[in-house]
This record gives structure tokens, C-alpha cells and sequence, in this order.
């Protein structure tokens, strides 16, 4: 069945479709089994999960929590505090910036008073000092990647990111700083541009990566798994397949591209998977069931080259 | 728009907590089980939709009577279960497979409650799988899943509570059929024998 046959049928189950297109899809489930059967299996799979009785006896206790916490906690705002917590990100990161500012002055002032070293980096600060500034994942005030550059010609990444104020990180693709950034950004879930600019950023630079870093293929396997947009999933599986070249993938890193390969819902990306399994583990039997479930694949292109696969796999297993 | 809630919803503004105490009691079974489907854990989901309830009262006076309220404390407890199973992520720093496993534990603990269709000899075994399957999605191809098919939500009411594009969900309902479908090939052949 062809992948937008099946779609069709998925919004059609799911009582999405207009009068028309449903009347289109009740013709097709009447006339073609196959349709038939498509639509038996998804009424079988919307199973009604009613919620658990114990739980249900429970929420009478959370009533009462949710009503003591009401009234014996100051749970709604004071009028001040709008003024120094605002609602919205923007100007919470104005109020973050006003106190640490205020902080910095009155340190500043204290141990400028008692004739200390000053408290803010001079020009030209080594870099291996804003190294030592990369931000660890979770620790500190860290507001996002900026921007991400990479020199064509040295294959330097240079990496800017925010904290109070814009930081620059300079290094090699392999330099634990430039990895725990870059890592970072494929993780930011509300900074699609910074995943992408991450993602073309491992895909330029692979070739000067020695190993694929065990961190930056994590989140690559996290972006092919909760990353909405296709784009950026195609991307991150070219970083993966580039990272791993001359290299095995290891079992995780393999299984992420074989459930991508078999169950991704965008025929592009079950393409690239294919060939980037084939590539990276190319005749070795321990593909065979998935390039056999590839051929069912509603995609002709993916049918045929899992059977080609297929074909060329004999020799290494004794009961093909 | 206007909803049965209103009155209630207009009290609580002005301070009323039982009027609040009302739209808790009305509206907890629902948003718990929502909650539930994302975070797996019964007493996660549990305090996740209480602190959403506290949350909400606490941002009452923003709420403009523009969606139901149900609507708009699901969406704060979508919200809240989501962050929840990412700090999760990030203080554990598990690799994907352990973590995946934690939650197959909890989150089919939740599921083999569930009914399912009478499948005689194959039904818990069904059900297992099953549990498994959905386990093994993403959170949110599971949250679109469930929000569809167990609370029937409109996929453009999905977008709005996930905060995302009608395209996206409709992408991760596409995705998550998908997978299940394939988990559940060997199980719903059986089926069709029996």
C-alpha cells in the first residue's frame, strides 16, 4: 500500500477526514482487502486505557493536597513579585541579568576597595580560560547557542553562546568544550535553528573527528527520535553515518537507524537509513531479518534495494 | 466560548478557593490520566498534576476565557509532564536504552491495567506487547497517540496543547501508528487465527 494511502486511512480511523475524503477512503476499505485489513489493524490498536482504579482512589487525597497547599501556602503571586520575577522568558532573563550585575558591581566595588584582582576577564583572554567556561550541561546560567561557525580552511569550530553576556569557544571538533556545546545545542528542544546549525556543523567537520564521540552520537540518537522536524532528522542521520566512517556503529547507535529504517513515518529517511546500515555494516548477517522486513516496506525503491541486499548477502549466511 | 466552568473559573479569579476547589475535583480525573499516558508513573503523574492545578491557580488571573478551562490546565500539565520526563533525562544522563527501560517498567505497569479487548488465550500476552509498544515510543508520538485515541481529542486541539503545528502531530500520530503497528505484527496475526 502506498504511504499516503496509509496515511489517509491513519486520519481516517482517527475521524479526521472531511465528508469527501471520507467517503473516498469507505470506497477504497470496501473495494481493496488490503485497505481492509490496514483499517482492522488500527481499530484493534486504539485500545481505550481507562485510568487505573488505584489511582482514581487516589485523587480525592490529591483534591485535598491541591486545596490545603491553596490555603496554607502563599500560592498566589504578590503584586511585587511581577516586578522582580517576570512572567515571560524574556523578562526573567532581563531580571537575571539586572541582579547579577547588581551583584558584580557591589563585588566589584568591595574588592576593588580592598585592592583585589578585578572581577570581569581582560581583552584577550586565553582561550584555554573560556574553555574552561564551557558550560556543563544543566550547571549555571546557560541561555542557548548563538551561533556556530566552522573555518573551511583549519576545520576550527568556533562556537558563541550566552550566559549573561555572548561567550565564544574556539577549538578543534574533538575538543571536550566544542563537544559539550554542540551537544548541548542538538539537545535544546526551543532552538531549532541551533540544532540545525550543530547538525551541519558535525556534518562539515567529520572528517576531522578522529571518533565519533560516544555524548554527540547520544544526541543525535535522541534528535532521530524526538526531533518533529524532518529536515533535521535527515541531517542528523548524515552526521551519524559521516562520524561512524571507517568506524562500526556500535549496538545503539545501530538500533536507532534500523527502528528509523523500519519505522520512520517520511520514506526519505528510511531511504538514508538503509543505505547508511548497508554502508556501515554491509554484509554482515546480523541485518538480514530487518533488510527482510525492509522488502514489505510500502516504498518500491526500499523494496528493491533490501531485495538486492538480500541477494548479495548469501555467502556470508549458510541458509540463504 | 462559553463553558459550564465559567462561573466557577470567574470566583476563583476573585480569590474564591472553593469555587477552585470545585474545578479541581471536576477536572483531576482527566488531567491525571493525560498525565499519566506521558510520564508513565502513577505518583509522578499524580504530583505532576497537582503542582499543575497549584500552577494554574497561580497564573488564574491570565487565563482569558479564550479555551475551557480543562483545555488550558491540560495544556499546563502536558506542559509540566513533558519538562518533567526531560530534567529526568538530563539529571540521570542515562543512555537512551536504560532510560527507555525504566519507563517500559513504569509505563506498562500503567497500561496492563488498561482493558483491551477480550483476545481469550492471546489477551495478556496482547496486552504486554502492547504496553512495550507504546512504551517504546517518544514521549510526545505517545502523548499525540493516546491524546487521540484514548481521549479523543482533535488533532488540531493536540496542537494547541502541545504547542505545536497541526502538521507535527499529525506527523507523530503517522509515526506512532506506525511503530506500533509493526511491534504488534506478530501478536495481531495470532489474532486473526484465533
Amino acid at each position: 500500500m502506498r504511504e499516503s494511502t496509509e496515511h489517509h486511512l491513519i486520519l481516517y480511523v482517527a475521524n479526521e477526514l472531511d465528508a469527501d475524503a471520507r467517503a473516498a477512503a469507505e470506497a477504497l476499505i470496501a473495494a481493496d482487502p488490503e485497505a481492509r485489513a490496514f483499517v482492522d489493524d488500527l481499530q484493534t490498536m486504539q485500545q481505550p486505557a481507562a485510568l487505573p482504579q488505584r489511582v482514581a482512589d487516589q485523587l480525592p487525597a490529591l483534591e485535598a493536597r491541591v486545596a490545603h497547599t491553596l490555603r496554607t501556602a502563599s500560592v498566589a503571586d504578590p503584586p511585587w513579585r511581577a516586578w522582580l520575577w517576570p512572567e515571560n522568558t524574556a523578562g526573567r532573563i532581563w531580571a537575571m541579568r539586572l541582579a547579577l550585575a547588581v551583584v558584580l558591581l557591589t563585588a566589584g566595588f568591595v574588592l576593588g576597595r580592598q585592592g583585589g584582582a578585578p572581577l570581569m576577564p581582560e581583552a584577550g583572554v586565553a582561550p584555554e580560560a573560556l574553555l574552561a567556561q564551557a558550560p556543563q550541561a544543566g550547571a549555571g546560567y546557560f541561555d542557548g547557542i548563538s551561533d556556530i561557525h566552522v573555518d573551511p580552511l583549519t576545520g576550527q569550530v568556533e562556537v558563541r553562546y550566552q550566559t549573561v553576556a555572548e561567550r565564544v569557544v574556539r577549538g578543534s571538533p574533538a575538543d571536550p568544550a566544542i563537544t559539550a556545546l554542540l551537544e548541548g545545542a542538538l539537545l535544546d528542544a526551543n532552538n531549532p535553528a541551533g540544532r540545525l546549525n550543530a547538525l551541519r556543523t558535525l556534518v562539515s567537520t567529520a572528517a576531522h573527528t578522529p571518533a565519533p564521540d560516544a555524548q554527540i552520537v547520544d544526541a543525535l540518537r535522541m534528535v532521530l527520535t524526538e526531533e518533529p522536524n524532518d529536515g533535521l532528522r535527515l541531517q542528523a542521520l548524515r552526521a551519524l553515518g559521516l562520524l561512524h566512517s571507517g568506524h562500526t556503529f556500535e549496538a545503539p547507535a545501530k538500533a536507532t537507524v534500523i527502528e528509523v529504517m523500519l519505522n520512520d513515518a517520511n520514506s526519505a529517511l528510511r531511504i538514508e537509513a538503509l543505505q547508511l546500515l548497508t554502508q556501515n555494516a554491509a554484509g554482515t548477517a546480523d541485518l538480514t531479518p530487518y533488510l527482510e522486513a525492509a522488502t514489505a516496506d510500502t516504498n518500491a525503491f526500499i523494496q528493491r534495494s533490501a531485495e538486492r541486499l538480500l541477494d548479495r548477502l548469501p555467502e556470508t549466511i549458510p541458509n540463504r | 466560548m462559553h463553558t459550564p466552568d465559567d462561573a466557577l473559573v470567574s470566583a476563583a479569579q476573585h480569590g474564591d478557593t472553593r469555587a477552585f476547589d470545585a474545578l479541581v475535583r471536576q477536572h483531576n480525573r482527566a488531567v491525571v490520566h493525560v498525565v499519566l499516558s506521558i510520564v508513565g508513573s502513577e505518583q509522578d503523574a499524580l504530583d505532576v498534576a497537582q503542582e499543575a492545578f497549584i500552577r494554574a491557580y497561580r497564573k488564574l488571573h491570565t487565563f482569558r476565557f479564550e479555551s475551557a478551562f480543562v483545555t488550558w490546565v491540560t495544556r499546563i500539565a502536558i506542559n509540566e509532564a513533558l519538562s518533567v520526563q526531560k530534567r529526568r533525562r538530563w539529571r540521570h544522563r542515562l543512555r537512551l536504552e536504560q532510560w527507555q527501560e525504566a519507563q517500559t517498567e513504569d509505563t506498562t505497569r500503567f497500561l496492563w491495567t488498561a482493558p483491551t479487548p477480550d483476545r481469550g488465550m492471546l489477551g495478556d500476552e496482547f496486552r504486554r506487547a502492547y504496553a512495550r509498544a507504546m512504551a517504546a515510543l517518544s514521549d510526545r508520538e505517545r502523548a499525540v497517540f493516546i491524546l487521540k485515541h484514548t481521549h479523543e481529542y482533535k488533532l488540531r486541539e493536540i496542537a494547541g496543547l502541545l504547542g505545536c503545528a497541526e502538521g507535527t502531530v499529525k506527523n507523530y500520530l503517522f509515526r506512532a501508528t506506525r511503530k506500533l503497528r509493526r511491534a504488534l505484527a506478530d501478536y495481531r496475526d495470532h489474532a486473526r487465527v484465533h
